[in-house]
C-alpha cells in the first residue's frame, strides 16, 4: 500500500530521514530500527573534517526552529573508513543516500567521484541549499545557472549512481532552478531546505545564534514548501523528494498530492522520535479508509483540480 | 522511550524556578538528563534538563527548571495531574567511585541540580562540600532539598545580589580532591580558576548546550574542547573533565 517508487529503486514507504536530522542512521535506533525508513538521507558530507559553526547553534521559534550547525561533520576519510561500511547493519533494504557538500564546483565533483563507489550508498544528493556556510552550498542553489553548472561538473563525475539535487527555497525562482538542475541530468529534485531566518535574545541584545542566521523548519515552513513543490512539479518531469516541516500523515498526503513522490521528515524526530511508526500507521488508515490500492496514485492529483 | 506520566508535584521556588515531579522507575546516574517535550503542538524542541532528584523508595523523579525561552515557559506552566513527556536518561554521568576523597560540588544557579544525586552517592565514603551560587535570594530555597543530608554533607550558598560570588566559597575550605562543577560558563571558569590553587584536584563539568535531539544525530549542542575538538554534551557529555574544555 505504502511500496514506493523513486528513480530505479523500490522503497517499501514514501518516508525519508532528511539530511541532518537522523545523522548516519544509528542515533535513533532506542526508539526504533531505521529499516523502518524508506530511505535515510545521511548527514552532510564534506571532504575535509568540518567543526561546523561556532557559538551557539539552535533557537526555539513559533512552530519551528533554527539551526545553524554548519555541516558538521567527520569529513570523507573518516567516513568512509568508519561510517560506510558499517551502514547497512541495521538498515535492511532501507534505501541510502549521501548528502555531499562542497565550498568549490571542485570538491563537490571529487566527493561525487568517491561516492560514487561506496557499496553501501544507493543514491547521491548534492546540496546545492546550505544556508550556514560561507563558501559553497546556497550561493550554488539560488540562482539557475550557478545550479547548473555544479549540476554539470558533478554530473560528469558519476557512473552510476542516481543524482538528486536539494534546492533551496531561498532561490528567487525555484521552479526555474528545478529545471535547470533537470536539464543537466539530475534524476530527481529534493526540496525543501530550511529558509534563512534570525532570532534576537532581548536581554543580552544579540542574535542567539552564533552564526547570526540560520536555517528555519518545522511546522512554520509546511506552506511554502508545499508551494514549492507544486511549482516545481508544474516545471520538470523527474521525481521529487519532498517535505519541510512535515509531522503527520496528512501532511505527507498533502504533500504527494502537491507532487511529491516520496517525502522527508527531519524537525518532526525531535518532537516525536516515535514519528515515523505513527506516520506510517496513519498512512496505513488512510489509503484503507479511502480505498487507495498504492500511495502512489496520489503523486499530484491536487493539480487536476486546478486548471 | 518517550514516555508521558501526570506531573505529581510542582513546587515554584520563585516565579522563573520551578521543581516538577514524576512516577518514574528506572537506572540513573548523577549528572544524567532527560529530554521534556513541552505540551504544545506549537513548541518542536524538547528541552534538556538535568536529573535533580530521584527518589528509589518512592519511585519520583523530579527536575528543577529554570526559565529560559519558551518551551522551559510551557513546561513548567505545567500543573500537578497535567502529562509531561520526557525520554532519558541521557548522557554520561558524574564519577562516583571516590573512597576517602575531599569532594566540593559547585552548582550555579540551576547548575545545583546534578549535585544533589551526586552527594547522595557520594557521602558514603567521601567527604562532601557543596555550595549553591544564586543570583536572587528568593532562588536559594533550592539549598532546602539538600538539607535532609545536613550530618553526612557540608551545605553552603551564596548569593550575587548580596555581593557574594560563588568562588568565595573555596578560600576557606581545606584542600578538595575532586571538584564538580556545573553554571555558565562564567561561571565555570572563575571556580575552575579559583580551585585550581589546591594542588591537582580532579576537576569535572557538566555543560549545558541548546539540544535538539539529545542523541547524537542533529550535531546543534556542540561545544569546542581544548585543540578546536567537536564534542556533542548530549552523547559525549555532558560532564567532561574540565581539561577538554578548558585549557587553563
Amino acid at each position: 500500500m505504502l511500496k514506493s517508487i523513486f528513480i530505479d529503486k523500490s522503497l517499501k514507504n514514501p518516508l525519508i530521514a532528511a539530511s541532518g536530522s537522523f545523522g548516519f542512521g544509528k542515533n535513533y535506533s532506542d526508539f526504533f530500527s531505521p529499516s523502518l525508513l524508506g530511505g535515510i538521507a545521511l548527514k552532510g558530507l564534506t571532504l575535509e573534517p568540518r567543526f561546523g559553526n561556532e557559538g551557539t547553534r539552535l533557537a526555539e521559534t513559533p512552530s519551528g526552529m533554527l539551526n545553524s550547525i554548519g555541516l558538521q561533520n567527520p569529513g570523507l576519510e573518516i567516513f568512509e573508513r568508519e561510517i560506510q561500511p558499517y551502514l547497512r547493519e541495521d538498515l535492511g533494504d532501507t534505501l541510502t543516500i549521501a548528502n555531499i557538500n562542497g565550498n568549490t564546483i571542485e570538491e563537490y565533483q571529487a566527493l561525487a567521484e568517491r561516492a560514487d563507489e561506496w557499496q553501501n550508498i544507493d543514491m547521491i544528493e548534492l546540496n546545492i541549499s546550505c544556508p550556514n556556510v560561507k563558501q559553497g552550498g546556497m550561493a550554488f542553489g539560488i540562482n539557475s545557472e550557478s545550479a547548473a553548472r555544479v549540476v554539470r561538473a558533478v554530473k560528469s563525475m558519476i557512473k552510476t549512481k542516481p543524482l538528486i539535487v536539494k534546492l533551496s527555497p531561498n532561490a528567487s525562482d525555484i521552479a526555474s532552478v528545478a529545471k535547470a538542475v533537470e536539464q543537466e541530468g539530475a534524476q530527481a529534485i529534493s526540496l525543501i531546505n530550511t529558509l534563512l531566518g534570525m532570532a534576537i535574545d532581548i536581554s543580552a541584545k544579540k542574535p542567539i545564534l552564533g552564526n547570526v542566521f540560520g536555517g528555519l523548519s518545522g511546522p512554520a515552513v509546511k506552506p511554502i514548501a508545499l508551494r514549492m513543490v507544486w511549482q516545481v512539479k508544474k516545471s520538470i518531469s523527474i521525481p521529487i523528494l519532498a517535505g519541510g516541516g512535515i509531522t503527520s500523515a496528512n501532511d505527507v498526503i498533502e504533500f504527494i498530492m502537491a507532487g511529491a513522490n516520496i517525502c522527508s521528515i527531519g524537525t518532526a524526530f525531535f518532537k516525536n522520535p516515535h514519528v515515523i511508526q505513527t506516520i506510517l500507521d496513519d498512512l496505513e488508515k488512510f489509503c484503507h479508509n479511502q480505498k487507495i490500492n498504492n500511495i502512489s496514485e496520489l503523486i499530484g492529483v491536487a493539480h487536476h483540480a486546478v486548471l | 522511550m518517550l514516555i508521558t506520566t501526570p506531573i505529581t508535584h510542582k513546587h515554584e521556588v520563585h516565579s522563573d524556578l520551578f521543581i516538577l515531579s514524576v512516577s518514574w522507575q528506572g537506572e540513573l546516574k548523577p549528572g544524567q538528563f532527560f529530554m521534556l517535550h513541552s505540551p504544545s503542538d506549537s513548541h518542536v524542541l524538547p528541552r534538556p534538563i538535568s536529573v535533580f532528584d530521584y527518589d528509589i523508595p518512592s519511585k519520583t523523579l523530579s527536575f528543577l527548571i529554570t526559565v529560559r525561552g519558551h518551551g522551559t515557559r510551557l513546561i513548567t506552566s505545567l500543573n500537578e495531574g497535567d502529562n509531561l513527556t520526557f525520554f532519558g536518561p541521557l548522557g554520561n554521568s558524574f564519577p562516583t567511585d571516590f573512597y576517602g576523597k575531599r569532594i566540593l560540588l559547585l552548582g550555579g544557579m540551576e547548575g545545583i541540580a546534578p549535585m544533589l544525586e551526586s552527594s547522595k552517592v557520594l557521602k558514603y565514603n567521601n567527604e562532601v562540600t557543596v555550595c549553591g551560587g544564586f543570583k536572587t535570594k528568593s532562588s536559594q530555597a533550592v539549598m532546602n532539598y539538600f538539607n535532609r543530608y545536613e550530618d553526612e554533607i557540608k551545605i553552603y550558598s551564596t548569593i550575587e545580589e548580596e555581593g557574594v560570588l560563588i568562588t568565595s566559597i573555596v578560600e576557606p575550605l581545606p584542600p578538595q580532591d575532586v571538584v564538580f562543577i556545573c553554571g555558565s560558563e562564567n561561571m565555570m571558569k572563575a571556580c575552575v580558576k579559583s580551585v585550581s590553587k589546591w594542588a591537582t584536584p580532579e576537576i569535572y563539568l557538566s555543560l549545558d548546550s541548546h539540544m535538539a535531539c539529545g542523541v547524537g544525530a542533529c550535531m546543534g549542542c556542540t561545544v569546542k574542547g581544548v585543540n578546536g575538538v567537536a564534542l556533542q554534551p548530549c552523547t559525549n557529555g555532558p560532564v567532561f573533565k574540565s581539561e577538554e574544555i578548558f585549557s587553563c
